[in-house]
């Protein structure tokens, strides 16, 4: 069953030609490959910046570790590593899509009230420091944790589960992650045009036929880049593994390269095992980064809400009352947790308020460079599906346009942090000065596969919607961007912001080498507080992070996101 | 908030950070550190201040993610470290940071110092110490293990929190402790605790929060936790449990780098360190014991130090050689 009008498949031979005479040749000669138009370029140019950046963070430390030259050997099971983190990663990734897709389902076709805070609270868990959203699990599903708590309250045994193990890590996980696949589902669902809905509630579609026939296609064309993503990020959690995970057998990559780069020094190895790390992640990424969207719906705003019936109508409430208690119970207990009187007094202090100021800075700098890198890449691939040629080349283009921003994520951080040191030190950089600007880039480049997965499908089904209507118009590169594309995305653009902004909070940890005297994030003053005792402290500012990050996720879409969207 | 707000703040950060530091005349004395010693809540601050009253220098704390990391941080820049001094490194890193050939002799009069154990070394000047300890909360657990013999015999019956000992030191420190407690039958000790260990976390801020949390009965940390607790809270209730095969020290050093151009400033503040001044700072910022007697005595409620028959160390060159192998063994019988 076909509801909506689907745009000409770009294969005949004819438009390719077409394509090929027109501006965006200017660049161009070769009459079969891909042309390289502007967009391309800068695109190209940001994806192998990428690329080359990767590359020389571990030469520089290949080649650092011939000064020192210490060898050593490690009894690291590499094999049994690798299988384990891609269990867990691949585990986490299902339950994310199982969760997520349920959730953004059931936000999709019931009336709920306060949905705009739901949605701030569903992106609000990822940019938190893991090891917050961790404890936060535990205090609720803890040894001495809520549930457990009531339980005995009531007069029952405490219960016999514990959160310890690949189970605890799947959880963590699936909060951290789900929550986020959820919102992202829900934003995709709702470019599902209006006639589209209404056709399909006159045809009196089942929930499944719905699910099939309208909701599908459009969750299947976000999943490869938010499952990469997420499984890279869950592929290299490392605090929550190790916290989490009960014991050394869940024991991560990081761990064995932290013992080679600290305590053995024998940087050989900790590139190598960067580089494995590296290239195992490559064989998910590249096939992924290979694919492209093929949805073809267009972000525009649905307006129309088209309501369950009875039965699945109790059936989905129901569900989405436990998902999203799943999901908010471990950040609203960091609130509960965190909320206390001395909080009046510690934002008063001068560490509090230069903390807040300098995360304030790194996190809108970071994010204006996210979203423009996003949003060059996502002009850069809609640029392949604009000229609509079907080559293998393309493959190849879109492959190295996306894949180098997902093998950021695989670069285990301890050693990212040696190599931003050593290269600022070879380009003859003070270390103490330039530090807040690897922050800025670290973090943006961290956020940027989030962006990624989040505006390239739309803009993608921009250019495969538009495209006829932008040729016959013959706009320029600077008018579609201007008039066509980015007015469609603007929502996308104001919500990448958002998690840009949250995200870049500011983990210091690339930049432990540099020295962080001089200036402090609020996650960083967080664990410093936990590493004094203060764990009262920590607490708070746990709270406040996650109260600015619900905000940001709230207000900023409504400042930047244009009218219909509150 | 708006975005003219935003933008305001946004600035004002650039501007806070960019705006270099007022450039003084006198030199500077720079100190690589970890950066739980230099945060405003450490000693760091408070011995800032303490030695640029008399060393008419500034004196520069440069806080990096660990200790080992501020002596890596040293390798890696060679001889254009800033840095003068490495301060923070301990027993059980001694042996391989003296083997870097990085330090200068330090020549600071240590008569004053006095340690629960014999701990002598030309490069590295001792500044406080620790022992470490299993903590518990007396409220939750009334009756806890006495000895490793007893924590060994109690299994499921109780969970504890472990740290890594690539990546923690006292996480180490357990290891070692093992080891100089039992020698070679430490393995089977291990084995038999095996069962208790909850987690083994990355540092040990997680797995104290583990114990704040009431996830654990008992941390892996220090005798001077529970001062924390006493002084800073009021809260009485957390304690450190004694063993009776001992506890192993910890005692934290600092050393001159040989490229320091500033080698008089540095010894002075080695020298400064182990001063009455200085050593009264130590045991409410860093929580460890101060390595000489304070002329007004330890603070109230703070932990008393150990007998000298109940601490343990290793010596440098056994760690240095052996830690490789203690780590291995130790994995593998806790799998």
């Amino acid at each position: 069953m076909q509801l909506w009008v689907r745009t000409p498949k770009p294969s005949s031979k004819s438009s390719l030609k077409k394509s090929n005479n027109s501006v965006w040749s200017r660049f161009g000669s070769g009459a079969t490959s891909a042309h390289i138009t502007t967009r391309l370029t800068l695109g190209l140019l940001i994806a192998l910046g990428v690329g080359a950046l990767i590359g020389a963070l571990l030469a520089i430390i290949w080649q650092a570790a011939d000064l020192f030259g210490n060898s050593s050997t490690s009894s690291t099971d590499l094999w049994h590593l690798l299988r384990m983190s891609s269990i867990q990663a691949g585990l986490s990734v299902l339950l994310a899509f199982a969760t997520g897709g349920f959730t953004a389902i059931a936000l999709s076709r019931l009336y709920v009230p306060a949905k705009p805070l739901i949605l701030a609270f569903l992106s609000a868990g990822l940019v938190l420091p893991t090891l917050v959203v961790a404890f936060g699990l535990l205090s609720i599903w803890g040894r001495s944790g809520l549930i457990n708590d009531i339980n005995m309250a009531l007069g029952g045994d405490r219960l016999p589960i514990s959160v310890f193990g690949l189970h605890g890590i799947l959880a963590a996980h699936t909060v951290l992650n789900g929550s986020f696949a959820a919102r992202v589902f829900y934003d995709r669902l709702q470019a599902i045009p209006n006639t589209s809905l209404k056709l399909g509630q006159s045809l009196n579609l089942s929930g499944w036929q719905r699910y099939t026939i309208l909701d599908w296609p459009v969750l299947k064309a976000t999943m490869p880049g938010l499952g990469a993503t997420i499984f890279l990020m869950c592929f290299t959690s490392f605090s929550v593994v190790l916290l989490l995970g009960g014991g050394p057998n869940n024991a991560t990559f990081e761990v064995a390269i932290f013992e080679a780069v600290r305590l053995d020094f024998d940087l050989h190895r900790a590139a190598l095992l960067a580089a494995s790390q590296l290239a195992f992640c490559l064989l998910i990424i590249i096939p992924t980064a290979s694919l492209k969207s093929t949805s073809l719906m267009v972000g525009g705003t649905q307006t129309y809400l088209w309501t369950s019936r009875s039965f699945s109508k109790s059936t989905l409430s129901v569900g989405l009352v436990i998902m999203l208690i799943a999901y908010a119970s471990p950040l609203l207990i960091i609130v509960w947790n965190g909320i206390d009187v001395a909080i009046i007094e510690l934002v008063q202090t001068r560490r509090f308020v230069n903390a807040l100021t300098t995360s304030i800075f790194v996190a809108t700098t970071s994010a204006t460079l996210t979203l423009l890198l996003a949003l060059t890449l996502a002009f850069a691939r809609a640029d392949l599906v604009y000229k609509a040629s079907e080559n293998a080349n393309n493959v190849i283009i879109r492959t190295v346009l996306n894949a180098p921003v997902f093998a950021y994520l695989a670069m285990p951080s301890i050693v990212l942090g040696l190599g931003f040191f050593l290269l600022a030190r070879l380009l003859g950089l003070d270390t103490d000065e330039v530090g807040i600007y690897v922050v800025i880039l670290a973090n943006a480049l961290l956020a940027l596969p989030l962006a990624n997965a989040t505006l390239g499908p739309p803009v993608e089904e921009i250019s495969a919607k538009h495209r006829k209507l932008m040729r016959s118009l013959n706009l320029g590169n600077w008018q579609r961007i201007t008039q066509i594309e980015l007015p469609l995305v603007r929502k996308q653009c104001a919500y990448i912001f958002a998690l840009g902004f949250s995200f870049s909070f500011g983990d210091l940890g690339v930049i432990a080498l540099f020295g962080t005297n001089d200036f402090t994030t609020l996650p960083w003053l967080m664990y410093r507080a936990l590493g004094a005792y203060r764990s009262n402290d920590a607490g708070m500012i746990a709270a406040i992070l996650l109260i600015i990050s619900v905000f940001s996720f709230y207000i900023i879409p409504k400042l930047l996101g244009g009218k219909q969207n509150a | 908030m708006s975005l003219n707000k935003l933008t305001v703040a946004a600035l004002f950060g650039l501007a806070s950070i960019a705006s270099p530091a007022i450039a003084d005349e006198k030199p500077t004395l720079t100190i690589y550190t970890y950066d739980g010693f230099s945060s405003d809540w450490g000693p760091g601050p408070g011995l800032k201040a303490g030695y640029e009253a008399t060393c008419n220098c500034v004196v520069d704390f440069v806080g990096a993610d660990s200790s080992i990391g501020a002596l890596r941080k040293a390798q890696l820049e060679g001889d254009t470290t800033k840095a003068d001094i490495i301060l923070g490194l301990d027993t059980s890193v001694a042996a391989e940071a003296a083997a870097t050939e990085l330090f200068a002799a330090h020549g600071a009069d240590l008569s004053a110092v006095k340690l629960p154990i014999d701990y002598t070394s030309e490069q590295f000047v001792p500044f406080d110490y620790g022992y470490f300890a299993f903590v518990y909360n007396k409220e939750t657990m009334p009756n806890p293990p006495t000895s490793f013999k007893a924590l060994a015999g109690m299994k499921n019956d109780i969970k504890i929190a472990l740290q890594d000992p690539r990546s923690s030191t006292p996480g180490l420190g357990f290891v070692l402790w093992g080891v100089a407690a039992f020698g070679n039958d430490a393995n089977e000790l291990w084995g038999e605790i095996a069962p208790s260990i909850l987690t083994v976390t990355k540092g040990w801020s997680e797995a104290y929060g583990l114990f704040l949390e009431g996830e654990v009965d008992m941390v892996l940390s220090y005798t001077t936790s529970p001062s924390y607790h006493k002084i800073a809270e009021e809260n009485d209730n957390i304690e450190a449990a004694i063993f009776r095969e001992g506890h192993y020290v910890q005692v934290e050093l600092a050393g001159v780098l040989k490229s320091s151009n500033q080698q008089e400033l540095a010894q002075g503040f080695l020298q400064y360190l182990v001063s009455q001044e200085a050593q009264a700072i130590i045991p409410t910022t860093n929580w460890m014991f101060p390595v000489i007697e304070l002329a007004g005595g330890l603070p109230e409620g703070f932990a008393t130090p150990l007998a000298t028959e109940q601490t343990l160390l290793l010596d440098d060159a056994t760690v240095g050689a052996n830690t490789k192998a203690f780590i291995e063994k130790f994995f593998e019988e806790i799998k």
